[in-house]
């Protein structure tokens, strides 16, 4: 198959689906509001774009899903390169992590809240709780790629540069954490999907700010073109963050002969 | 020590001020898979002198790579000891550089950044590295590929920045573990003969695994042949073909159909490890 024709096939599976959720509504397929026609929902999202209100809240909720993000990224790959070179470490630190996998972090919101609203006022508490959730969320698999990463340095390379005089700090550094990059950056396009979509779940749980609760605010007065209409939003912005880093890397790391 | 310098210095003696390598009675057992141990090797003697090419052949799995690996200090014996220039090795150094089947480059550094590494580890100065590492590529025939990333070149190409590396680290004693293993036949021959070239032009003591008796006729000046697991040293082989040699000579030289059919029946005679 050329790349052409796998292409259009893709695409075609896209325009079909996007075809029906245009006729559905139309045709009587979906009878109520719930499910307004494509072309209303993409009208609509033209008017969020433009409403300001919405804007302050992407803002806000930017500011969150970075500092989640960042945080999960601080703790996990360093946490990960020490696991994956350091034996101990990783008998101690992986069966926590393998206790946390299949609890759905986002859930974990609640009692969080919980938590922190005893110590904290509750504006701060549920602020803390979205961050937490998010950086949770995104640890595992940033921290098990770069223990991958670490681990599966050939030794070859260890070897060649303790041949050449280096000394284990500067092996460390330009032999480990470079072999480690490709499987970190790949834990990264990772944790980017999971960070947006931890931070919409966390919003819409714990409301006040955020898109989360921009788009349960929608749903509540009933603007359910609306309520559409940010759901869109959402899943082009994971789609195009997903689009831009894997172009990005793709790009910066010349050498890498895999893909992210 | 004072006192033994002051007798007549014996021909035994004599040997052991002049090997620059020196095995006694080397020795290694690894954990097996399921249970106990399996010798990999049995107690190997072995004298390398300054400047000599010496070859190792033995089946495969006979312990041929852990024993290079002893040498280069990356991982101990479990008995008898390595010299190198008369110092007990204890650990990687500078003294012994080592080339790989697989190259073992850094992917992330260009050519000349992994050549430049090298140098910078020795404590060349900045200023001098470019011109350095230039001259190191064009000794093994990379003149145009400096600014290539690994994953650029083919075997071949990888293999002599990986010798170019290993010479950047100057060392006198070089340890191959079958460096031509993965290459095409007709890289390979090629890279045979500029090895010698390079080993003509740098004096280097070259420690050099392979699985080719043909190889191991071309380049040595001897033929270690091990003995299958728990590996000994089973015979010692000099071609003592003329050098500088072609490789057309060799094949004509009228000792090389029988050495090369003795070497071949002692390894059939091991069997696989
Ligand atoms: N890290 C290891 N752990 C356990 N056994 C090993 C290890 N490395 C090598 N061996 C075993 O030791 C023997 C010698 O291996 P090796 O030195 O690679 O042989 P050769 O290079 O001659 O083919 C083999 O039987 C191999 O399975
Ligand atoms: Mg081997």
């Amino acid at each position: 198959m050329t790349r052409l024709r796998a292409a259009s096939i893709s695409v075609a599976a896209v325009l079909v689906l996007l075809g029906c959720w245009e006729a559905a509504p139309r045709t009587g397929v979906a009878p109520d509001q719930s499910l307004p026609p494509l072309s209303k929902v993409l009208g609509e999202v033209w008017n969020v774009l433009r409403d300001g209100d919405f804007r302050s809240q992407v803002g806000l909720s930017a500011g969150r899903w970075a500092a989640g993000l960042g945080l999960a990224v601080l703790i996990g790959v360093p946490l990960g390169i020490a696991m994956g070179r350091a034996q101990v470490l990783r008998r101690l630190v992986e069966p926590l992590l393998a206790l946390l996998y299949p609890v759905p972090k986002v859930a974990l919101v609640i009692p969080l809240l919980l938590v922190l609203g005893l110590r904290m006022p509750s504006e701060r508490a549920g602020e803390t709780a979205r961050i937490v959730v998010i950086a949770l969320g995104c640890l595992i698999p940033l921290t098990v790629s770069a223990t991958h990463g670490a681990a599966e340095v050939e030794p070859c390379l260890l070897w060649s540069a303790r041949a050449a005089g280096a000394g284990p700090v500067r092996r460390l550094l330009t032999i480990v954490l470079p072999a480690a990059l490709p499987q970190v950056l790949s834990g990264l396009r990772i944790a980017l999907a999971v960070s947006i979509f931890s931070l919409v779940g966390a919003e819409l749980l714990v409301r006040g700010k955020g898109v989360g609760a921009y788009l349960f605010n929608a749903y509540d007065i009933g603007r359910y073109e609306r309520v559409w209409a940010v759901t869109v939003l959402v899943a082009l912005a994971g789609l195009g963050l997903d689009a831009v880093y894997a172009w990005t890397v793709r790009r910066a790391v010349r050498w890498w002969e895999g893909d992210v | 020590m004072a006192a033994e310098a002051a007798h007549p210095v014996d021909s035994a003696r004599r040997e052991a001020d002049e090997a620059k390598l020196r095995l006694s009675g080397v020795a290694k057992s690894y954990a097996g898979r399921r249970r106990g141990t399996v010798q990999a090797i049995g107690g190997i003697d072995l004298d390398v002198r300054p400047g000599e090419f010496v070859s190792l052949v033995g089946p495969s799995g006979c312990g041929k790579s852990t024993l290079l690996y002893i040498i280069g200090g990356f991982i101990g014996a479990d008995g008898g000891s390595v010299l190198c220039d008369g110092r007990e090795v204890s650990g990687p150094g500078p003294d012994r550089g080592i080339v790989f089947q697989e190259f073992a480059l850094f992917p992330w550094k260009t050519v000349l950044g992994n050549v430049t590494w090298a140098l910078a580890r020795r404590g060349v100065s900045r200023k001098d590295r470019p011109e350095q590492a230039r001259r190191l590529l064009s000794l093994v025939g990379l003149d145009e590929a400096g600014r290539l990333y690994p994953s650029e070149l083919s075997g071949g190409m990888k293999q002599r920045v990986a010798i170019a590396r290993t010479l950047a680290m100057d060392s006198e004693v070089l340890l191959m573990d079958e460096p031509f293993g993965a290459l095409d036949a007709q890289t390979r021959a090629l890279l045979q003969e500029e090895l010698l070239r390079i080993w003509d032009e740098t004096g280097k003591t070259v420690l050099f695994v392979t699985h080719s008796v043909e190889e191991a006729l071309y380049l040595s000046d001897r033929i270690v042949v091990l003995s299958s697991r728990p590996s000994r040293v089973r015979d010692v082989i000099t071609p003592g073909f003329p050098r500088p040699r072609t490789r057309e000579q060799v094949l004509a030289d009228s000792s090389y159909a029988a050495l090369y059919e003795r070497i071949w029946a002692e390894l059939r005679e091991e069997g696989p490890a």
